[in-house]
This record gives structure tokens, C-alpha cells and sequence, in this order.
């Protein structure tokens, strides 16, 4: 084999060299770019639902003395504040069973009412109280009014008082 | 309508001025599904009194139709809480005789006191929780 052979053997010898060390190389990479490492994160927020009672309001008497209302002259209705971080609770506001306070007799033929509104995240006007209202993300800003009133006879003079429920529950 | 849209953002405003939504929450978490491989399954919450000053918290846990848990043991039924402070609370709950899942509400409660006459309102926090038994 003559000079001129060798050398142009060993330069294509070479360069395959080179070529096939370069794949090598490049395969490598390749497969080192394929593995990729993950890192993970979590976390979790809780549903959360608030209810702040802001002032109670006032009874007022009709002037039949049949019905006792917070819509009535000299009454006041209730405001409440209620904050949730979902959309997956409702309120409604609950009348009592009977008077906390009140003249013996007062619950008799006596049916306990309520209504309620809101504004800010939720927008709603409710004139049955144990009806359940979506709620939206965020703040609410609710008003409860509250009346008991007597299907039959009135109430007599005395100090009353009933409790009311604002209820905030994930139905 | 202009003066009642205000007066309900004055009031929302005062409210949001001494309440803070980020922390504030009065049953914690408000929703969960439990397992269980007994014919009973435990939950708990957290509860917290959301005014500034002490109140009494009152615990209650209803069925899935607003009726009293028979069977179920609570580990508060009432407590009074700084304000600001929480409570956890642990109940064990019994699943219906034949059934293998069931859910109930847990009730927070707070009667905040006042010094208004007349009606008074109290605030009731309700979380859902509910069971499958494994068997």
C-alpha cells in the first residue's frame, strides 16, 4: 500500500473516529437531557366559613300588639358579616322555636318568621329565612329580620326576647 | 337602594376592620370524607371564636337531616374561648346499623353577648363530614 493510501486511510479512519466518538457523545447527551428530575410541591387550603354576628337588633311592636318585628316601628334589624375563602357554602337564617324570654303564654299560636338579604360577594333577597343561599367567595354583608307573630290573641306588656340562627353550612 | 347598598358596605366595612378573613374561620375544615374499618369513625375539627373578646362556644352534631346524633360522643359539647383562640374538637360518630357510608353536620355556635334588647342572633358555623366503612 502505497503513502498516499495509508494517509488517506488513516485520515478516513480518523474521521470516522471522531464521527463515531461525536454520536457517542451526542447520544450521551442526548440521553442525559431525557432524565429529568421533578420537584414537587403541595399544599392544601381548607374551606373555611366565618359568621360574625354584628349587632342584634331590636323588636318593635305593631300596634295590635299581634306581632313583634324587628320591621315594626321602634324595631331594628340585625347585620351580620359572614367570610368564606370557597364557593362551596350557603346561609340561612333560622327562627327559634319559642321565646328566650317572654310573659308566660307568649308561644302560644305564635309562628316565628325570618328574612334576610345580602351584599358584597353574594347578592341575594330572601324572604324565607330557612331558605339556603349560596354563597360566594369572599365577604357578605348580611341584614336579618325577625318577627314572631300570633295567629290568635295578642301579646301582653313584658320583656321578649328570641335567638335567631345565621347559619353558614356546607350543604 | 343607593342608601341601603351603603349602609350594607359601611357595615361590611366596619366588620372587615376588626375581623380578619385570612385567619378568621370558625369550624376548620368545613368538609371532609373519612374511612373507617369499625362500625364507628372519628373526626376532627378545629373551631375558633372569630370576636375579640371571650365568648361561649356551644358543639353540636346533626344528622343528615337535622336530627341529633344517637350514639355520638363529643369531646366538647361547650366551651368558652378567649377571643381569638381555638379549640379542637374530636367526635366519634356511628355509622347506621346496615350502612357502610353516612355524613353528619358538626355545629359551631357562638351567642355573642349584647347589650340590646329584644331579639338576639346567634352565629352557627356547620362542617359536612362524612364516612365509608371498609369491611
Amino acid at each position: 500500500m502505497s503513502n498516499k493510501t495509508n494517509k488517506s486511510v488513516c485520515a478516513k479512519l480518523s474521521l470516522f473516529s471522531i464521527s463515531a466518538a461525536m454520536v457517542a457523545v451526542m447520544a450521551q447527551s442526548a440521553h442525559a437531557v431525557d432524565v429529568d428530575g421533578q420537584a414537587v410541591f403541595s399544599g392544601l387550603i381548607l374551606d373555611s366559613c366565618t359568621v360574625n354576628v354584628l349587632n342584634p337588633g331590636l323588636l318593635g311592636v305593631a300596634t295590635d300588639q299581634a306581632k313583634l318585628s324587628s320591621e315594626e316601628i321602634g324595631g331594628a334589624p340585625a347585620a351580620a358579616a359572614i367570610v368564606t375563602n370557597s364557593n362551596n357554602s350557603s346561609v340561612q337564617v333560622l327562627p327559634p322555636l319559642a321565646f328566650e324570654t317572654a310573659p308566660v303564654g307568649s308561644d302560644v299560636n305564635t309562628v316565628f318568621t325570618t328574612k334576610y338579604n345580602l351584599s358584597g360577594s353574594t347578592t341575594a333577597d330572601e324572604p324565607d329565612g330557612n331558605n339556603l343561599t349560596p354563597l360566594g367567595l369572599g365577604a357578605s354583608a348580611m341584614v336579618v329580620n325577625a318577627a314572631a307573630e300570633k295567629t290568635e290573641g295578642t301579646y301582653n306588656g313584658g320583656q321578649y326576647s328570641f335567638v335567631t340562627t345565621v347559619r353558614c353550612v356546607t350543604p | 337602594m343607593i342608601k341601603r347598598f351603603s349602609r350594607s358596605m359601611a357595615v361590611l366595612g366596619s366588620a372587615l376592620a376588626t375581623l380578619s378573613p385570612a385567619c378568621a374561620q370558625t369550624v376548620s375544615p368545613m368538609e371532609k370524607i373519612h374511612t373507617s374499618f369499625t362500625d364507628k369513625y372519628v373526626v376532627q375539627i378545629t373551631i375558633r371564636n372569630p370576636y375579640a373578646n371571650g365568648q361561649l362556644s356551644e358543639i353540636e352534631i346533626y344528622s343528615e337531616d337535622w336530627r341529633p346524633v344517637r350514639g355520638a360522643v363529643l369531646s366538647h359539647k361547650s366551651a368558652y374561648l378567649g377571643g381569638g383562640e381555638n379549640l379542637q374538637v374530636t367526635a366519634l360518630v356511628p355509622f347506621h346499623p346496615g350502612r357502610k357510608t353516612r355524613y353528619v353536620y358538626i355545629c359551631h355556635a357562638i351567642t355573642p353577648k349584647s347589650g340590646g334588647r329584644g331579639a338576639a342572633y346567634r352565629g352557627e358555623v356547620c362542617g359536612k363530614y362524612s364516612a365509608i366503612q371498609l369491611s
